[in-house]
């Protein structure tokens, strides 16, 4: 197997931007690259991200208030999943995340990529997150799960 | 979900008092990171403690009835231990749950049942358990 270097990572995330439309599923490399040690992907990502968000500011600055506080209201169910995913991906190191993952990011990292994949009732994810040996959950968590009868 | 996390004991972090109360009935250990392995009773502990939708109003939507409590239990048996399940209802002042529980189950009586009734001045519980168990 070819081992992925920041080129292949970037074509790989180019050839699959469709994908990334949906935060859950941005959500789900971004942890997989973590969990499979993966940097060059998660700084693909990243730069995806960076790009995305350059853009928005740009097309939001031809835009008037009222304009903006409209498209606001409509995507405010998103925007809380977007902070989140937001939050993992840029304001993480991805070394404080995989060479010590005994401190306190890697277990932070894995509960944002979890509230992602909880909202989003992305099962394959939920089940890969809560097998991560850094995962946990909190009493908050307790009673998201209990409400939405996560049996 | 909830079983896959009963199953593979997955960590539980520790904010509130609550939880320490709950791993001392569960005989549990908090690590180093303030964590313990989560278990049937801290979902129960949830789901009494948050029986409203808003938990500072008596009129509210009742999320959590007793009977969705029942069958929660009923769903997840396998990992249920009737005298944690108690100890937390006493705690919760749940009269009728604890009643119920103490009942169908016939668990031997531990002296945690009373001081845990006590302390939650579930004086209603208190004087049962001293009508049943006094010898």
């Amino acid at each position: 197997m070819t081992p992925m270097n920041d080129r292949i990572a970037e074509q790989t995330i180019e050839d699959h931007k469709y994908l990334l439309e949906l935060v859950e599923n941005r959500a789900a490399i971004a942890y997989f690259a973590v969990a499979n040690r993966n940097q060059s992907l998660f700084n693909a990502l990243k730069n995806y991200v960076k790009e995305e968000i350059k853009q928005q500011e740009e097309e939001d600055q031809g835009k008037d208030e009222a304009e903006l506080k409209k498209a606001k209201k409509n995507n405010k169910a998103n925007s809380k999943m977007e902070a989140i995913f937001k939050n993992i991906i840029l304001d993480f190191d991805f070394m404080s995340i995989v060479m010590y993952p005994e401190l306190k990011n890697r277990r932070e990292f894995v509960h944002q990529a979890w509230l992602i994949a909880k909202k989003t009732e992305n099962t394959e994810l939920k089940i890969a997150i809560s097998n991560d040996p850094y995962f946990y959950i909190s009493r908050d968590d307790i009673l998201v799960l209990l409400k939405t009868k996560d049996d | 979900m909830i079983h896959h996390m009963l199953k593979h004991e997955i960590m539980l972090h520790i904010r509130e008092d609550v939880s320490y109360k709950l791993v001392k009935i569960k005989g549990a250990q908090v690590n180093h990171n303030q964590q313990t392995t989560v278990q049937l009773v801290d979902f129960i502990s949830v789901l009494v403690t948050n029986k409203r939708e808003d938990i500072f109003e008596t009129d509210g939507e009742v999320i959590f009835p007793h009977n969705h409590i029942v069958e929660f239990l009923n769903t997840h048996n396998e990992f249920m231990e009737a005298t944690q399940a108690i100890k937390v209802f006493i705690m919760s002042r749940k009269f009728r749950l604890a009643l119920q529980y103490l009942t169908e189950t016939q668990v031997e009586f531990e002296i945690d049942f009373f001081t845990f009734a006590i302390e939650a001045n579930a004086y209603d519980i208190v004087f049962y358990l001293r009508h049943r168990f006094e010898e």
